[in-house]
């Protein structure tokens, strides 16, 4: 008897999601946080998945990856330090080290076991990032090592779970405060993704609110990822850089500088395409007030949303 | 080859001057400044006299207002001896003697370069005087010329001199650069003003506070291939200028740009000769005089008959065109295509308007080049 298909259901909140079907299963192990499992798939190629949640894809990966390290690396002057929080299958770090400004980059991250299951197994994505010279890999809690540390970053990166569970308070107005302390200059950019101002607009708003609360410029890239199924955001904020203020053609020579080069979805005509909200998102923008700040004493976000602690539904039978 | 001259003028201007004989159009010499400053609006447009130090262009660049870059004393009295006012000017060498801080300060003029330590107890007799600029070196393959090989800072050193110099009393107004010499990639500029702000930064949270930015020349001009339009070149300079260094007095100092297009060279066949099939062109200039550049400047220089450009046709054979000089090395081209000539007819080479003259030799006393105004 064949066995039956299985399938990922990937819930963005309690109405709405998306499925994909399940290969084989390459490998399963425990962490000392979480479940990991690699499996292969039609759609994404290989796949990690945290307690059933779908984290990295094989394929396209490069739709979040590129999004959420270039904007912010072009748009600061000279970052030769960048801070990573999270983004520990090592994607984040490789787009970071194109960058031939940058002279370190500490990755922060909770759980050592997604690094090292992530090289073994998905090598692909990190591309040996782990092994460059100008890499080091902080194990540890976040917003511990941004609340303690003593070094200065230019730009700070947070590949973060959602705002839900435990990642809540690294998404506080106390936290992003501490981590404009470790900034070196005015120049100092930190980007976070933003959530979906369609599946998840007031959690959209909050982000948004709370930010605003300690940063003077939130420049937000709207982008349609394939592995989370709906427009998504970046922010990219900063005191001083305003990168809208970038024609194409400023970014294009700006990566040349640096010798970026082989981007697959980051150039000068996509950083103004993502950067231009739809008139209702620009509504959401508008109405921040409608929508409590994030902190440490109210760490709740407002939309329903319904991702299980368990993992993801998974469906036998369709 | 792109002409705007007459033929006919140009042989009633060498049969009255006799040749070699440089063109110069100082009409040229003010659209060129015009067009720079409509491409980097903002910048105070300082024209190096380097390759070009002659009067004339002075006397043309001081009329519509223009600053200028000075390195010696001799470039000192060719501005003076314009009238151009001291405070216009700045000298940018960055290795410089006592005698000639002092000749430049004796003028009026204030700002100087420094690019290494030793550099700076010089200015301390001074140091209530002179304004001073710190040169960074960023390399450059892609520069025909990579000017900072021989001068400027290395980045990671910058901020380290940067202090000490103010420990030592030093006004320090900002930062220059030279991102080469006829650059094709604009980018250069681009990773050097980055690099730049993020120093401005760093140096202001240590409370100084830096407010020139000096972007060096370097703004590419057609010699013998097509070069970006100036417009095009210049607008992501203008654009990070704008973005990284707002309220700050911004420089450039162009050279090439504004003087290379503004000389037409003549020169005529002192003799001839047939060498292992080919025919060999003895001309009255070579290396050692307006083709100086192909040696200091690594040059290239589209070079015609001039009946030619009078539409005359004829078979063309493989020609070496050589100097006057008795040293072999003075070829200019070894392998050209031209149609017989006599001794006494005329050739010219356009965009001789930089490096040329002004490194030209008098070697074997075979006089420099005259240069006649135009216009």
């Amino acid at each position: 008897m064949a066995s039956k298909p299985r399938y990922i259901v990937e819930a963005l909140n309690p109405n709405f999601g998306y499925f994909y079907r399940a290969g084989k299963t390459l490998h399963t192990s425990k962490t000392k946080y979480q479940n990991i499992e690699v499996i292969d798939s039609e759609e994404f190629g290989r796949v990690m998945l945290l307690d059933g949640v779908t984290q990295v894809t094989s394929r396209n990966e490069f739709l979040y990856h590129e999004p959420m390290v270039h904007p912010a690396l072009v748009g600061h002057p000279h970052p030769t330090d960048v801070l990573i929080i999270g983004a520990g299958d090592g994607g984040i770090l490789r787009e970071v080290l194109k960058h031939d400004t940058v002279e370190r980059a500490v990755m922060a991250e909770l759980d050592g076991g997604v690094v090292d299951f992530c090289v073994k197994l998905m090598p692909e994505i990190s591309e040996g990032a782990f092994a460059d010279p100008r890499t080091k890999l902080e194990i540890g809690d976040g917003r511990k090592f941004v609340e303690k540390t003593k070094s200065k970053f230019d730009v700070v990166i947070m590949d973060m779970t959602d705002p839900f569970g435990p990642a809540v308070m690294l998404y506080t107005k106390e936290f992003f405060t501490a981590v404009k302390k470790t900034f070196k200059t005015p120049d100092g950019i930190f980007v976070m993704h933003t959530e979906s101002p369609i599946s998840r607009p007031r959690t959209f708003q909050q982000c948004h609110r709370t930010l605003a609360q300690v940063f003077k410029y939130r420049r937000t890239f709207y982008l349609y990822i394939h592995m989370y199924a709906v427009l998504w955001s970046v922010t990219v904020c900063s005191d001083n850089v305003d990168v809208t203020t970038f024609t194409a053609v400023d970014i294009g020579v700006r990566l040349n500088a640096r010798g970026v080069s082989g981007l697959k979805c980051y150039n000068g005509a996509t950083h103004q395409s993502m950067l231009t909200p739809m008139p209702f998102v620009q509504d959401l923008l508008d109405d921040l007030d409608s929508v409590p700040v994030i902190t440490d004493k109210k760490p709740i976000v407002l939309d329903e949303i319904d991702i299980n602690s368990s993992g993801a539904l998974t469906l036998t039978e369709v | 080859m792109s002409f705007t001259l007459d033929p006919s003028r140009i042989r009633s201007l060498a049969a009255e001057h006799g040749t070699p004989l440089l063109l110069l159009s100082t009409r040229t010499i003010v659209s060129q400044y015009r067009t720079l400053q409509a491409a980097l609006p903002g910048v105070l447009l300082h024209y190096a006299l380097k390759p070009l130090p002659h009067p004339a262009v002075v006397k043309a660049l001081h009329e519509i207002g223009a600053y200028f870059d000075l390195a010696t004393n001799g470039e000192v009295d060719v501005v003076r001896a314009e009238g151009v006012p001291s405070d216009k000017c700045i000298q940018t060498h960055p290795i410089k003697r006592d005698s000639d801080i002092r000749y430049t300060l004796a003028y009026g003029c204030k700002t100087f370069v420094f690019d290494n330590p030793y550099e700076l107890p010089k200015f301390l007799p001074y140091k209530d005087q002179v304004e001073l600029l710190m040169r960074l070196s960023f390399r450059n393959k892609d520069a025909r010329v990579d000017l900072s090989a021989k001068f400027g800072v290395q980045p990671s050193e910058a901020l380290e001199l940067l202090r000490k110099a103010v420990k030592m009393g030093l006004k320090v107004r900002g930062l220059s650069f030279h991102a080469g010499s006829q650059l094709m990639n604009n980018f250069k500029y681009v990773e050097a003003l980055t690099f730049c702000r993020q120093l401005f930064s760093l140096a202001a949270l240590e409370g100084i506070h830096l407010d020139t930015m000096d972007i060096g020349g370097g703004f590419p001009v057609p010699y013998t291939d097509p070069v970006m339009p100036i417009n095009y070149y210049c607008h992501p300079i203008a654009s990070e200028l704008q973005r990284m260094f707002p309220g700050t007095r911004l420089i450039a100092e162009p050279g090439r740009f504004i003087s290379a297009p503004s000389m037409t060279l003549v020169c005529s066949v002192m003799g001839k000769a047939e060498r292992q099939g080919r025919m060999w062109y003895y001309m009255d200039d070579g290396l050692y005089g307006s083709y100086s550049g192909k040696m200091y400047d690594h040059g290239d220089y589209q070079f015609s008959p001039l009946s030619k450009l009078e539409g005359k046709t004829a078979e063309e054979r493989l020609s070496v065109v050589s100097g006057p000089t008795c040293d072999s090395i003075d070829v200019v081209y070894q392998d050209i295509q031209l149609p017989e000539m006599e001794c006494g007819d005329l050739c010219v080479s356009t965009m001789m308007g930089a490096y040329t003259w002004a490194s030209a030799t008098e070697f074997n006393f075979f006089p420099k080049a005259k240069i006649v105004a135009i216009d």
